[in-house]
Order: structure tokens, then C-alpha cells, then sequence
């Protein structure tokens, strides 16, 4: 029984994590329509800017965090700026935002390597451990759960009760009669990719205070989210949620059964799976 | 016209520059008054802590021969490639070293996989590999022309097995890196140990997640458990993880875990974890490079044996090519007849028939975040091993 609570938890914790990941990527295409795979490059991005902050330069933690959070707003507001709105002037389809946002991925792992060199970081954190009905858990991590179901509550109150949520989906439902009505669609799509990013960057700090930093982790950080997300459906925040627990769980029951190694072959799977049989995911609305 | 007038300068300026460039790299590239060294080490990535760690010892090295002279009147040029500690990366940068480089010494690789891949391309072009820190078994009969200054890990896994025996752990747990140096101590301590191995699974490089597999071994209660990664990184989260699940249990690790900057670091972490290293003298050559060391970068060493291990890996080249010239034969004819209780920095040196290092292991503990040799601490604290 304890080993089953813990291993509930163990999947509660990554599903976190991989929600976390998925809540930006979600919310940025949901209103944009573009999947911003450098999203898990500005994740590691700034994931090294608060490493670089708390370990190098001694700041206060949650002065680093702020960091955190500002330095992936401000990444993503660039990339944006310079990037995907160039290609929407220019009346891009799909496989061109695919190729920028690759390269994005590519060049965010080179400027971590070129700033902060090619080593892995720690930050050596460690929190009290709890023990809750048999299972082991640190302040950190509950702090992660705690943080996740918050976000994901306030991004649902945004997207339902507020005017900014609703010229959003506006924006996602139909550009050119959007700006008919007057919604400035390109501050819109800035205004998202600005909320995105900063949940790149509370990612980030729990990510860097949890495992390790490696200057490639935005690569598997886009790959995880992404399959969250298409699980789920990608434009659904729901679905993000359901995508993680289903991604989590799966991979924590072929560690199980199968053993480590199998963990990303099983999750590849999955993703497999989804797009053969059901391609826009549990929740996924049908875009022409 | 005038466009045209353009286009052909452009052309003349594109051709100059291809010209010029040419004539550089002949100029530089087929230069006659330098040896030069390949280096495979891993320069970004998880292994990159101890592959830069290998730079700095081979950097000091060539910079005290140069300043002495050089080798037979040439200073040496080390030519770095980043294999990553991957072999396919490896291939690649040996390829280059070999083709375009064409070094005939090449020093590396850092991680076994990288020598392992390393060496039957340097077989085949007849280049002499020498590693100062790839000990996976399996490198022994990896070729005549393949070195190394390391011991195998069929010493310290046969060590770790011994010493968990004697203080009555007769159920062990694995967990292993997959790649060919952690499959290589995982395999030989298989091999060696006398008790039941009530755990064995291997996790895949990049992975962060260990809770369910710790969990998993809880389950299989075990009295010890071997970690074996590839990296210090990985083996730093296993160790937060174990630590974290609330399990106390004898942790080994094995000897890519020796970082003592991350000890240092976070000594709670790694308190009494069992490693097995090569421990310096405390006079001579080690004494004299470890002074030269900080002068030149400001602190000690994170990997010392594996430091001193490269150092003298490179003036060991430098003695035998000073000797019987640049010709790879001659260089391992020398290594395996000339080189006998060679005073190293990693202390008194010999090759075997297999081009393997012989130098004595020491068992050394994490106490308070240093790393104390265990014999010693046994003598003063003879309760440490009955309390386990």
C-alpha cells in the first residue's frame, strides 16, 4: 500500500512538471495557433539565468526567481517580435513556424553553451523531507504541486471571466474578423506570448531547485510538453492537465514493470499512439 | 554595367579570399616545427565536469614541456575535439584528428565509450591512443596501439565487492548508466561479488527522474547499493533522490563520482559514500603538480587522480617520442619496454602486456565533504565497521 501512495505521488510530481512545460506551450498556440517548441529552449534559458543568479552571483532566491521569470518573458517577447511575426507578415503556413521554432530550440542551447559553458549545473537545493500517508515528500515538491494547481486554476479564470481572455480566443477563433471588431490581434499575440513565457520561467525555477541543469535539457523540456500537450489536445488547458497525468503515469508504470530504460520509449509510444489514432487529442477542438 | 563592373569584383575578392585561405591552413596546417598531440575529451555535456578537468592537466603539461624546450626542439600543439563522451561524436572527432589533423599521438578519450570508438579508427590509421581516465574492462584488448594510465575497474569494483563482503553486505542493488564505462564496473562487480544482487537495472543517459526506480529497489531491500553513472551529475541526483526517499542504506559509487568540488559542495549528500581511487604520494612529482596546478588556476583540482593521471600521460608521450622519434610503433614499443616504476605525479608507473596501467586503488570515504581513504579512518575509528 505505502509503495502504491508513493509511487501515486511520484507520478503526481512529474505530471506537475510536465504540466507546468505544457501550460505555456498550450496557452501560447491556443491563441497564436503557433507550437513554440523554443519554449523549452526559453525554459533551460532561464532555468541557467536563475542558477547563474543564486549560485555565482549569491542573490537572494527569490530576487533569482524574478530573474528567472523576467528573463523568460522577455525571451519569448523577442522571439515573437523578431521571428514568428516577420513570418506571419509574410503569410507563413505551418512547416515555416515549425523550422523557426526548431532553430530557435537549436540556438538557445548554443547561447547557453557560449554563456554559461557546456558543464551541468546544480544547485545542490535540498528541502525537508514529509512523509504524508507512507509516501516521502520534500517541501519543493509539494510547493510544485501546490503552484501548478494555482496556475492552472488562474489560467482558466483568464480565458473565461475576463476581456482579455475573451479577445483572446477571439483572436484564436478568427484573425481577420477579430481586427474587424477592433482587437488589436498583434498586441494580443504579444500579450500571450509575454503570460506564456513567464510560465516558462516558473518551470524553470522548479525544475533547476529539482534535478540538474544540462545545457541541452531544452530539447526533452520541448519534447515532454509537446507530448502533454497533443495527448491532451493542444489548444486545451484541460487537456494539458490530462496529457501530463496520462504522459506521468505511463512512464512511472514502465519504470515499474519494465525498468528505467524503457521510460521514454514507452512515453514516444504513447505519443505515437495519440497521433495515429487519435490526432487532436482528448480534448483537442478540429481546426481547419 | 556598372553592375557588372561589380560582379566581377566581388568574384575577384571571393576567389582572393578562398586563395588566401588555402595558403593559411597548407601554411599552418602542414607546419614542421611543432608535434603535434589529438585530444578527445568531452567539452560540453554531462561528462564535460571531468572532460574540461582533463583539459586543464594536459594544458599544464604541454606548457611546462614548451617551457622547457619542447620535445627534441618542437614545442607540442594540442589539437582539442569535443567527443562528448559519446561515441558517435567520437568517431567523428577522430576521424577529423586522423584525416584532416594528421596527428599520429592522440591523447583521450576521457569517457570509455569515446576510446572504445576511438580505437578502431586509430588501429587502423596505426595512431597511438593513450587514455588517462577510460577504465571500462573492455578497453584492454581494444588494440596494441591503445594505452591508458588508469587502472581497469576490474580493480575497483573487485575492491568495492571485497570490502562489502567483509563488513557482512551480502545483498547488494545496482543501478547503471547505460554506457560502455558504467556497463563495464556494473559487469565486473557482478562478476566479483560472492553475495546476492537483489537489484540490477540501468537507467538511459539524460534521465532525472529516478523516484519510481528507487522505490522499486526500497522494495527489494537490499543492504548496499553500487551507483554507477556516467557522470557526477546523474549520480549527485540518485544520491538527492535515495537520500530523499527516506531509505538509509550503504551507498558505493563508483569512481566518476570522485568530484571533489561537488562533495565539498554538498557534503550531507555524499556522507559515507564508498569510492575507490588512485591516491597520489604525498611527496615527489604529485607534490610538485599539484603546487604547479594552483599556481596556474587558482585552486586544487576537482578529479586529482585522474588530473595526475593525464599529466603524466602527457609526459609520458613526451618522453618516448623524445626518445625514438614521432613514429606510434616505436612510441608503444617504448611504453611497453622502456617504461618500468615510471616516477609518475599518479606515482610509481608500469604498462601491462595489455597496455593497462598498473597503480595501486585506495578505498576512500565521504566524511563531512572530503574524501578520506578508509584504512586510514579505520585505524583511528575502528567502530565505523561494526556500527554498518
Amino acid at each position: 500500500m505505502d509503495v502504491f501512495v508513493e509511487l501515486v505521488f511520484h507520478g503526481l510530481i512529474a505530471a506537475c512538471i510536465y504540466a507546468l512545460l505544457a501550460s505555456g506551450l498550450v496557452f501560447i498556440y491556443s491563441t497564436t495557433r503557433v507550437f513554440h517548441l523554443a519554449h523549452g529552449g526559453v525554459i533551460a534559458l532561464s532555468a541557467y539565468a536563475f542558477w547563474f543568479t543564486t549560485s555565482v552571483l549569491s542573490w537572494n532566491i527569490v530576487l533569482s526567481a524574478l530573474m528567472a521569470i523576467v528573463t523568460s518573458t522577455v525571451l519569448g517577447l523577442v522571439m515573437n517580435e523578431l521571428v514568428y511575426e516577420p513570418l506571419r507578415r509574410r503569410n507563413s503556413k505551418g512547416l515555416g513556424y515549425l523550422i523557426a521554432t526548431i532553430a530557435l530550440l537549436m540556438i538557445s542551447g548554443a547561447l547557453i553553451i557560449a554563456i554559461f559553458g557546456g558543464q551541468n549545473q546544480s544547485l545542490g537545493f535540498s528541502s525537508q523531507v514529509h512523509v504524508i500517508v507512507g509516501a516521502h515528500v520534500t517541501t519543493l515538491q509539494l510547493l510544485l504541486m501546490a503552484t501548478t494547481v494555482v496556475i492552472f486554476f488562474l489560467l482558466h479564470l483568464l480565458s473565461t471571466h475576463t476581456r482579455f481572455g475573451k479577445t483572446m480566443r477571439a483572436t484564436a477563433d478568427n484573425e481577420v474578423v477579430a481586427s474587424v471588431l477592433g482587437i488589436d490581434t498583434r498586441q494580443i499575440r504579444r500579450l500571450t506570448f509575454a503570460l506564456g513565457s513567464a510560465l516558462a520561467g516558473v518551470a524553470a525555477i522548479f525544475y533547476a531547485l529539482e534535478f540538474n541543469l544540462d545545457p541541452n535539457m531544452g530539447v526533452m523540456m520541448a519534447i515532454k510538453g509537446f507530448t502533454a500537450a497533443v495527448i491532451g489536445g493542444p489548444g486545451s488547458m484541460t487537456g494539458a492537465i490530462v496529457g501530463s497525468l496520462l504522459l506521468s503515469g505511463v512512464e512511472q508504470a514502465s519504470v515499474w514493470y519494465l525498468g528505467s530504460s524503457w521510460r521514454n520509449a514507452m512515453a514516444f509510444t504513447l505519443l505515437f499512439i495519440f497521433l495515429l489514432m487519435k490526432p487532436h487529442g482528448l480534448f483537442g477542438r478540429r481546426f481547419s | 554595367m556598372a553592375e557588372k563592373n561589380n560582379n566581377a569584383l566581388l568574384w575577384t575578392i571571393g576567389i582572393v579570399l578562398i586563395v588566401l585561405g588555402f595558403v593559411y591552413f597548407s601554411a599552418t596546417g602542414g607546419s614542421g616545427g611543432t608535434l603535434k598531440v589529438g585530444v578527445l575529451t568531452p567539452l560540453t555535456g554531462d561528462a564535460a565536469s571531468y572532460g574540461t578537468a582533463m583539459q586543464r592537466a594536459y594544458d599544464l603539461a604541454v606548457s611546462q614541456i614548451n617551457a622547457a624546450g619542447g620535445v627534441n626542439g618542437k614545442n607540442i600543439e594540442l589539437v582539442y575535439e569535443d567527443s562528448k563522451c559519446d561515441g558517435a561524436a567520437a568517431t567523428t572527432a577522430t576521424q577529423k584528428l586522423v584525416s584532416v589533423d594528421g596527428v599520429k599521438f592522440i591523447l583521450g578519450g576521457t569517457c570509455s565509450g569515446e576510446t572504445l570508438a576511438a580505437a578502431p579508427i586509430t588501429q587502423a590509421a596505426r595512431v597511438l591512443l593513450l587514455s588517462p581516465s577510460a577504465t571500462s574492462p573492455d578497453i584492454t584488448d581494444a588494440g596494441d596501439l591503445v594505452f591508458r594510465t588508469y587502472p581497469s575497474d576490474d580493480f575497483e569494483a573487485k575492491m568495492v565487492a571485497s570490502y562489502a563482503e567483509s563488513t557482512g553486505q551480502m545483498r547488494a542493488a545496482i543501478i547503471s548508466e547505460t554506457t560502455d564505462f558504467a556497463q563495464g564496473v556494473r559487469n565486473a562487480f557482478k562478476a566479483s561479488y560472492t553475495g546476492e544482487v537483489v537489484f540490477d537495472e540501468t537507467f538511459n543517459s539524460g534521465e532525472t527522474d529516478f523516484r519510481t526506480l528507487i522505490t522499486k529497489l526500497r522494495a527489494a531491500n537490499p543492504q548496499m547499493v553500487y551507483v554507477s553513472p556516467q557522470s557526477p551529475a546523474a549520480g549527485e541526483l540518485i544520491l538527492k533522490q535515495i537520500a530523499e526517499s527516506g531509505m538509509n542504506v550503504a551507498v558505493f559509487a563508483n569512481n566518476a563520482m570522485i568530484d571533489r568540488s561537488a562533495i565539498a559542495a554538498n557534503p550531507s549528500l555524499y556522507e559515507e559514500v564508498v569510492m575507490a581511487e588512485v591516491q597520489l604520494p604525498s611527496e615527489g612529482k604529485a607534490v610538485d603538480m599539484l603546487t604547479a596546478y594552483e599556481a596556474m588556476y587558482g585552486n586544487s583540482p576537482e578529479f586529482v587522480a585522474y588530473t595526475a593521471s593525464a599529466y603524466d600521460s602527457v609526459y609520458l608521450l613526451a618522453e618516448a617520442v623524445g626518445s625514438v622519434g614521432e613514429d606510434a610503433e616505436a612510441v608503444a614499443g617504448y611504453f611497453g619496454y622502456q617504461v618500468v616504476d615510471w616516477p609518475g605525479a599518479i606515482g610509481t608507473f608500469n604498462f601491462d602486456e595489455n597496455g593497462d596501467a598498473e597503480v595501486e586503488l585506495t578505498l576512500v570515504q565521504a566524511i563531512s565533504g572530503a574524501l578520506v581513504p578508509l584504512q586510514a579512518q579505520a585505524n583511528v575509528v575502528p567502530e565505523v565497521e561494526t556500527t554498518k
